[in-house]
């Protein structure tokens, strides 16, 4: 691999909703039809296990059918991407000029590392990295050092990097929020005597939890 | 004698690692590349994957609970199936990556708490919540 070249992983967001989606229906109704059929009464547990490995082995089964192979260089004119699609095996070639690029901003997900790009025509262009690509770093390294030495050197370009959600005041807000909810909601549950919904809680709880986690980190950063 | 086999033993272990390394890179393969990126930034992907799986885990139980007490003869209520569309609707929102401002999650969280709270069980059984979608299994048979 040449220097400004880089291997990544590119995750379609459409295509691995779709997956996920399917995996969660046929998780939750392919063992209880089989139930059906056999007419057998299982420990709570055994479903669960059922349930979860069934998940687990179609999650590791499908993983490949949602990596894009995705090669970007870094030149002195232009960004160009190229990528090469899983299932079919077509490549598609995208090219950025770096006089039209407007802004960029790096942030991290729950599911992805995400790129976005906005042209000076008000275009987005949005690349969601699979978090353990190769060359992720030191593409995020490269991409910095190249904008930052071009809106230094060349005349007419002067892309700005735009703060995450978790980089703002804005982000520390929502986390004192999602903080206090995730504290109060054991808490009235138990007052009111209610049965605490597991489910809901724990895909909640993940969710602000990593949030949380994303904010702090930022900021400890900065400092 | 016994210090030169150390030293080829060290040589061929040094190499042997370096080869595997280089395989790996070559091959570039999901664990290879796992492998490599630890070094890189090991905290952020360890986070987000516990944080991805639970997601999933979240509504896999949900789902799983709901369709146990079908199962054994308990009917399924609208607003058992409401909650669990919340639930694969969140997740689904993260993975289409429209869910970086957490709007979503601090709505569910006030759902939850408010559900808790029993402030919308007057609410669920007024949209009919609490009409049967689906009778228990061992019910009918």
């Amino acid at each position: 691999m040449k220097k400004n070249e880089y291997q990544l992983i590119h995750i379609p967001r459409g295509l691995y909703s779709l997956r996920l989606l399917m995996i969660l229906i046929i998780s939750l109704i392919l063992p209880f039809w089989i139930l059906t059929l056999v007419h057998i009464k299982l420990n709570f547990i055994l479903v669960i296990l059922f349930v979860f490995g069934l998940a687990f082995i179609l999650f590791r089964l499908s993983t490949k059918f949602v990596r894009n192979n995705l090669h970007i260089s870094i030149r002195n004119e232009e960004l160009v991407i190229t990528e090469t699609s899983t299932l079919t095996k077509n490549k598609k070639e995208k090219k950025i000029n770096w006089n039209n690029l407007e802004s960029y901003i790096f942030k991290t997900t729950q599911y992805y590392h995400i790129l976005k790009l906005k042209t000076k025509k008000g275009k987005n262009v949005m690349l969601t990295f699979d978090q353990n690509s190769q060359h992720l770093s030191r593409f995020e390294k490269s991409f910095h050092n190249k904008v930052s030495s071009l809106n230094e050197v060349q005349e007419g370009v002067n892309v700005s990097l735009k703060a995450s959600i978790y980089e703002t005041r804005m982000g520390v807000i929502l986390s004192v929020i999602l903080g206090l909810l995730m504290i109060s909601w054991p808490i009235i549950a138990l007052l009111n005597d209610r049965d605490f919904q597991i489910g809901i809680a724990v895909i909640f709880y993940s969710g602000a939890s990593f949030f949380i986690y994303m904010v702090y980190r930022s900021h400890r950063l900065k400092k | 004698m016994a210090w030169l086999l150390l030293v080829f033993y060290w040589e061929v272990l040094k190499l042997n690692c370096s080869m595997k390394k280089e395989y790996l890179i070559s091959r570039r393969t999901r664990t290879a590349a796992r492998k490599i990126t630890k070094t890189i930034n090991p905290s952020i992907s360890k986070v987000s994957k516990v944080a991805k799986g639970l997601g999933a885990a979240g509504v896999l139980f949900n789902g799983s609970v709901i369709g146990y007490n079908w199962y054994h003869g308990e009917n399924v209520t609208a607003s058992q199936v409401a909650d669990l569309a919340i639930g694969v609707g969140l997740v689904l929102a993260g993975s289409l990556a429209i869910m970086s401002a957490p709007v979503a999650l601090i709505a569910v969280g006030a759902y939850g708490i408010l559900d808790a709270a029993g402030t919308f069980n007057r609410i669920k059984s007024y949209l009919g919540g609490d009409t049967v979608v689906l009778e228990g299994y061992m019910r009918n048979q």
